[in-house]
């Protein structure tokens, strides 16, 4: 019984050690609401809140939703107010990454995307002259 | 052949086989006792248990170090290029690279702005009644 439940722990480990090798990247998306209002900061972008500063003149930004996939082909995220993020043609760290929003299509990017900078796709209209950004970061 | 009578026959015993040479008493004792002195031996349950292990049992800790090496390595990240003092490295081997953008609305520009100092890039689709810019 010992030698076979060593068996099955040995054959378990050979297996697992190979996938545990490889690269485990996983892409967040977060969908943020670009305000001129009062200004708000929603402590949950304090890693991307001075590139947002520095690259939009926008006083307010929320965060809707965040979202995080798997850096492999036909992965999907859905994120709040139906908008979905969604990956073909992954070769490694490069993928054709669609934004889409109830089924129909608004832009599709081709990234390569490095660990730890993110990318920031928008401005999609949104009520009230805010703009909807997602903001895709690779882990 | 005449039969030997019984005194003859131990006396013809004695003379084939001597008898042991008879010690006293403390004498045996304390040779035995040195015998025992030189002789280690443990109590029944201080004795060394011997283990045997299967076949098996080996592989699967020969699979440990395997085990111990996945974990160093997908644990090791990419190694970060040491920093050049004559001159920065271009944006693109720093940033995510933006090698394509379709846009399938209506739109009036669209811009990609690269921010090092953040760390960061920008896709902007401006509309066509566009809002507050980069």
């Amino acid at each position: 019984m010992k030698t076979r439940h060593a068996l099955v722990l040995a054959l378990l480990c050979c297996l697992w050690a190979p996938l545990a090798a490889q690269d485990g990247a996983v892409l967040s998306a977060r969908l943020v609401t670009a305000g001129s209002g009062n200004a708000r900061e929603d402590p949950r972008l304090g890693d991307v809140l001075p590139l947002l500063k520095s690259t939009l003149r926008f006083s307010s930004f929320q965060l809707e939703g965040e979202a995080t996939l798997s850096l492999r082909e036909n992965a999907v995220a859905s994120l709040a107010k139906d908008y979905r993020v969604t990956l073909t043609e992954v070769t490694g760290p490069s993928a054709l990454v669609h934004v889409s929003r109830r089924e129909e299509k608004m832009l599709q990017t081709r990234l390569t995307l490095k660990p730890e900078r993110p990318v920031i796709v928008g401005g999609f209209d949104e009520a009230g002259g805010s703009k909807a950004i997602i903001i895709l970061k690779l882990r | 052949m005449k039969p030997l009578s019984g005194r003859q026959l131990r006396q013809a015993l004695r003379q084939v086989d001597r008898p042991p040479e008879v010690r006293d008493a403390d004498t045996f004792w304390e040779e035995f006792q040195a015998r025992v002195a030189l002789t280690s031996q443990q109590a029944p349950g201080q004795c060394a248990r011997v283990v045997t292990h299967s076949a098996w049992w080996h592989v699967a800790w020969a699979c440990v170090p395997v085990v111990a090496l996945a974990l160093v390595l997908s644990g090791l990240r990419q190694p970060d290029l040491p920093a050049l003092a004559a001159a920065p490295l271009p944006a693109s081997t720093v940033l995510s690279e933006v090698e394509q953008v379709d846009v399938f609305s209506d739109y009036s520009s669209v811009m990609i702005v690269e921010d090092e100092a953040n760390g960061g890039t920008l896709i902007w689709v401006a509309s066509m009644d566009a809002g507050p810019m980069p």
